[in-house]
């Protein structure tokens, strides 16, 4: 009788113990400047920031399992958010959802790390080896990530964008596109940029959409293929060279020039008026209709 | 950034990149780079060419050697990583100096092209061969940090850059003085050293 108490005992231990709650929950509240930078790090699992139109930082969500606590510090005008993990281990998973003040400037740092960031007026910067990142809606954005994907729309003045071998996105928006991929993919559309810069090493890059009069597009790559979707009814001077690769071109009649080391193609439609320059090592390069 | 840093900018975008600094961390990591690489440049006597090979200085730095590796896990300075780089660009920032050309680096932070063309890309090569080595050493570290499959994705992308190179080496060799082929290889060589510094850094 008494080993069968035992043993209820310890069953009733362990099953507690699987039962425990392997996620502390979250829920804290900060003043903020409406102008206020909110550092967050979170080395593992999701932060989502959503801007609202009151003056104070909230944090939602659970902490991971090993996760040691929600570190605060700073002041109304920065705010910095640990989401603090063992520093030689796997970090744990922490799904956090924050709420910043719209005019709010925002920098998250992650590890494993999905980042969803929306109607933040300020900048935005982000760094996370995996996990995708979205922005909607920044003046500035600034992304790096090593292997997650990122989807950019509507910033109004500038994004920069490194990747390595996640897939980019940009779409629309005015002012400056910067992009740049190892062996990933990145496309970038738009009908009112001003500046956009693309640079692969391996990977492919593409534009499609329009170029307004003294815009720029620079496009750069050693192996990876330059697609440009631009209509021939878009005024544009084009300067494509490859040394080794191979030059398409769906938009016009002309033809690219042959040196021994280089083929040069230039010419431009619809009296032109926008700048595009391309340039690879052995890249494919194809101007496409739309 | 260089333009900021000389305090030409009018007083608007002066404002403007001083707000941006405040809160991205990696320009603001150029910018105190790039204050470093001019104070550095403006302490070199102008006739005085740099030492070709900075390799000894930058394993010093990083005590990049395979019985050191726990040392440099522990004492791992961030700025150490920085003067890495620094180091690697400094014989041409030197020369721009002297020069007063504009436009050291780019608005993303790599070198610009004045700089980059008087910048003879084999010659170069060693010297961020080592840097990158170095990069490597740590990285080698903190690989258990990342998940196997993330291990493998940035492997693979590490050998598409290294194949990048090897292409251009090969076109180089047969028109060692073409400029777009040694901008081109600056270039992807500054990308190798940024894909492991984010890496690096991350990790950390």
């Amino acid at each position: 009788m008494r080993s069968t108490r035992c043993a209820l005992a310890v069953a009733a231990i362990l099953a507690a113990a699987t039962l425990a709650p392997a996620q502390t929950p979250v829920d804290q509240t900060w003043p903020a400047a409406k102008n206020a930078l909110v550092e967050i790090q979170n080395p593992a699992g999701s932060v989502t920031i959503k801007a609202w139109d009151r003056l104070e930082v909230t944090v939602k969500g659970t902490l991971g399992k090993g996760a040691e606590k929600l570190e605060f510090s700073g002041d109304r005008l920065r705010l910095h958010l640990t989401a603090k993990a063992p520093s030689h281990e796997r970090p744990p998973e922490s799904d956090l959802v924050v709420n910043v003040p719209a005019g709010g400037r925002v920098q998250v740092t992650g590890l494993s790390t999905r980042i969803d960031v929306a109607g933040v007026a300020g900048p935005v910067s982000t760094q996370t080896i995996d996990g995708g990142v979205t922005v909607s809606g920044a003046a500035e954005v600034e992304v790096k990530t090593v292997n997650g994907p990122v989807e950019v729309t509507g910033t109004k003045k500038r994004v920069q964008v490194n990747a390595v071998n996640g897939d980019a996105t940009v779409k629309g928006g005015s002012g400056t596109v910067h992009a740049s991929t190892v062996d990933g993919t990145v496309v970038v559309s738009g009908t009112a940029l001003e500046s956009v810069r693309l640079n692969s090493v391996q990977g492919s890059v593409r534009f499609e959409g329009r170029l307004p009069a003294g815009a720029s597009l620079h496009a750069h790559s050693v192996g990876g293929t330059v697609t440009l979707a631009i209509p021939a009814s878009n005024g544009v001077d084009y300067t494509v060279g490859t040394m080794s690769g191979t030059i398409k071109n769906d938009l016009s009649d002309a033809a690219p020039k042959e040196t021994i080391a280089r083929k040069e193609l230039s010419f431009s439609t619809s009296g032109g008026g926008a700048t595009v320059q391309v340039d690879t090592l052995s890249g494919t390069v194809h101007l496409v209709k739309p | 950034m260089d333009d900021y840093v000389d305090g030409l900018l009018d007083d608007g975008l002066q404002e403007e990149v001083r707000r941006h600094l405040a809160i991205c961390p990696a320009c603001a990591e150029k910018e105190r780079g790039l204050r470093r690489l001019v104070a550095d440049a403006r302490a070199l006597p102008r006739a005085m060419a740099p030492p070709r090979d900075l390799w000894p200085s930058l394993a010093r730095r990083l005590g990049a050697t395979p019985g050191k590796r726990r040392w440099m896990e522990r004492a791992w300075d961030w700025g150490g990583l920085a003067a890495a780089a620094s180091l690697v660009v400094i014989g041409a920032l030197a020369a721009w100096w002297s020069s007063r050309q504009p436009a050291p680096f780019t608005p993303d932070g790599t070198l610009g092209a004045a700089v980059r063309a008087s910048y003879a890309g084999l010659a170069a090569d060693d010297e961020y061969e080592r840097a990158d080595a170095a990069f490597l050493a740590v990285l080698e570290t903190r690989r258990g940090r990342l998940r196997p499959a993330s291990r493998a994705r940035v492997d693979a992308s590490l050998r598409a850059i290294d194949e990048a190179l090897d292409a251009i080496r090969a076109e180089l060799r047969e028109r060692p003085s073409d400029p777009g082929l040694n901008l081109m290889l600056a270039s992807v060589h500054q990308r190798k050293v940024d894909v492991l510094r984010t890496v690096v850094s991350l990790t950390s």
